[in-house]
């Protein structure tokens, strides 16, 4: 097989317009108005977010704000990381049928160029979980996929001479996500190639390795260009209405006061509630719940509204919600009560 | 009156020419089930206008498809807009269902 791709480096750091740029070439392949292409890109200081995830509970808002560190929603699933100019990403933007393989087979497909391009310097890296490359426990390149339409991307991130306590500090993840692993700090969990080597990489030669061996094990030719005319116009467009929004980057502030969190079987488990002289005023349930009523948290958000916080564990228990979860919810509920 | 089969799409914000078409599809089919169907549209990354079905709510969590079309909480076609052949054979398994309940 041999396939001729676009290589793209735009050059675009500002972390809004990136993903403007990414929306619109994902959209373009689709219509057939753009080719397969590789596109290697790095932002300035930012904070990139999962398209579900809650910015608010997942970033320190506030503290990106002061520091001059963006915050984007990005288009895939996954978690909140912080980029600089330290790592870089690639995205390969491609029709679906280009590869027979699945989705969990391209994932182990794309990883395998990482590996031989930490093995380049020395560094003893693996494919663990569904998308990750880890080097021991600690992980140097994440991946995410989208499917849209006819076309596929296979994103990922390579961390080579990243600042680990820049991330530590904007990201403020739940402390109980890492309850059951055994690392618990984000710079015991992640790692970078400079970390690993020790000493400071260049990223463009870490960059040209590893699209030599892309193109290697791919059996793809590429071939530098830039982005189109029709391109840069629909990534303006989407700049415009979408990347440069507080809603589409931040989504609505909570209005609750107070979030707390617990772990059940059924997974995590967050309450915020708004409390006034021993009534909440407003409560949000979020975690990651799958219950067989769907509609049973609304209900319970709007019972728990206007109730007193000595009624409220009635109301919880009331609730067709499975027995842990409304105990987890009341004990929840008390710690509200501890700090209201 | 029995409770109203869920269609729900799942559609990129902003909507492309073809998530139109997963709309025109779905919105043709509550025009052909009065009383019977209602639709409710989830953009990707928006909040969501109510609770999605736990099937939805899954593949949202697990996958990264665009566009999903379930009815009644099963899934009915993802990665392309479904035909009304498609969806249409999908309530009325739906509407079964629910009749010998």
């Amino acid at each position: 097989m041999s396939l001729e791709w676009r290589l793209l480096r735009d050059g675009i750091t500002d972390a809004h317009h990136h993903f403007a740029v990414e929306e619109a070439l994902v959209r373009l392949v689709d219509e057939g108005h753009s080719p397969p292409t590789l596109r290697l890109r790095q932002v300035r200081r930012a904070v990139f977010v999962g398209v579900y995830q809650d910015t608010w509970s997942e970033v320190d808002v506030d503290y990106c704000r002061q520091h001059g560190i963006k915050i984007v929603r990005r288009l895939n699933g996954g978690g909140a990381v912080y980029h600089d100019l330290g790592s870089f990403c690639t995205s390969a933007f491609f029709p679906r049928t280009v590869f027979p393989h699945s989705d969990e087979e391209l994932y182990r497909l794309f990883a395998e160029p990482v590996i031989r391009t930490c093995a380049d310097y020395g560094v003893a890296a693996r494919f663990a979980g569904r998308n990750d490359v880890l080097v021991g426990q600690r992980k140097i390149h994440g991946a995410a996929q989208i499917a849209w339409y006819s076309a596929f991307v296979q994103s990922g991130t390579f961390l080579v001479n990243m600042d680990l306590a820049a991330m530590e500090r904007a990201l403020t993840p739940p402390a109980l996500k890492f309850a059951d692993k055994p690392a618990r700090s984000i710079q015991e969990r992640v790692t970078s190639l400079a970390r690993e080597v020790g000493r400071e990489l260049d990223v463009a030669e870490v960059q040209a390795r590893l699209v030599d061996h892309l193109a290697q094990l791919l059996g793809i030719e590429f071939a530098p260009d830039e982005l189109t005319a029709q391109e840069r116009a629909l990534a303006d467009e989407l700049l415009a209405v979408k990347y440069s929004s507080d809603e589409w980057n931040l989504g609505a502030r909570q209005s609750a006061g107070v979030t707390v969190s617990t772990r059940t079987p059924g997974g995590m488990v967050l309450l915020s509630a708004d409390v006034d002289g021993g009534a909440i005023r407003a409560a949000r349930i979020r975690g990651d719940l799958l219950l067989s009523d769907g509609t049973a948290l609304e209900r319970l958000e709007r019972d728990l509204a206007g109730c007193r916080l000595t009624d409220a564990p009635a109301v919880v228990r009331a609730a067709p919600l499975p027995a842990d979860l409304q105990e987890a919810l009341v004990a929840l509920l008390a710690e509200v009560a501890d700090n209201a | 009156m029995s409770e109203k089969i869920k269609l729900e799409a799942y559609i990129a914000q902003p909507p492309t020419s073809k998530c139109r078409e997963v709309l025109a599809v779905m919105e043709e089919i509550v025009r052909r089930y009065p009383d019977q169907v209602r639709l409710v549209v989830f953009a990707r990354g928006m909040p969501w206008p109510e609770e999605p079905s736990p099937a939805l709510k899954y593949a949202f969590h697990k996958g990264s498809t665009v566009p999903m079309c379930y009815a009644d909480g099963r899934f009915i076609v993802g990665g392309r807009p479904p035909t009304l052949d498609e969806v249409e054979r999908a309530v009325e398994a739906a509407l079964r269902t629910k009749g010998s309940n």
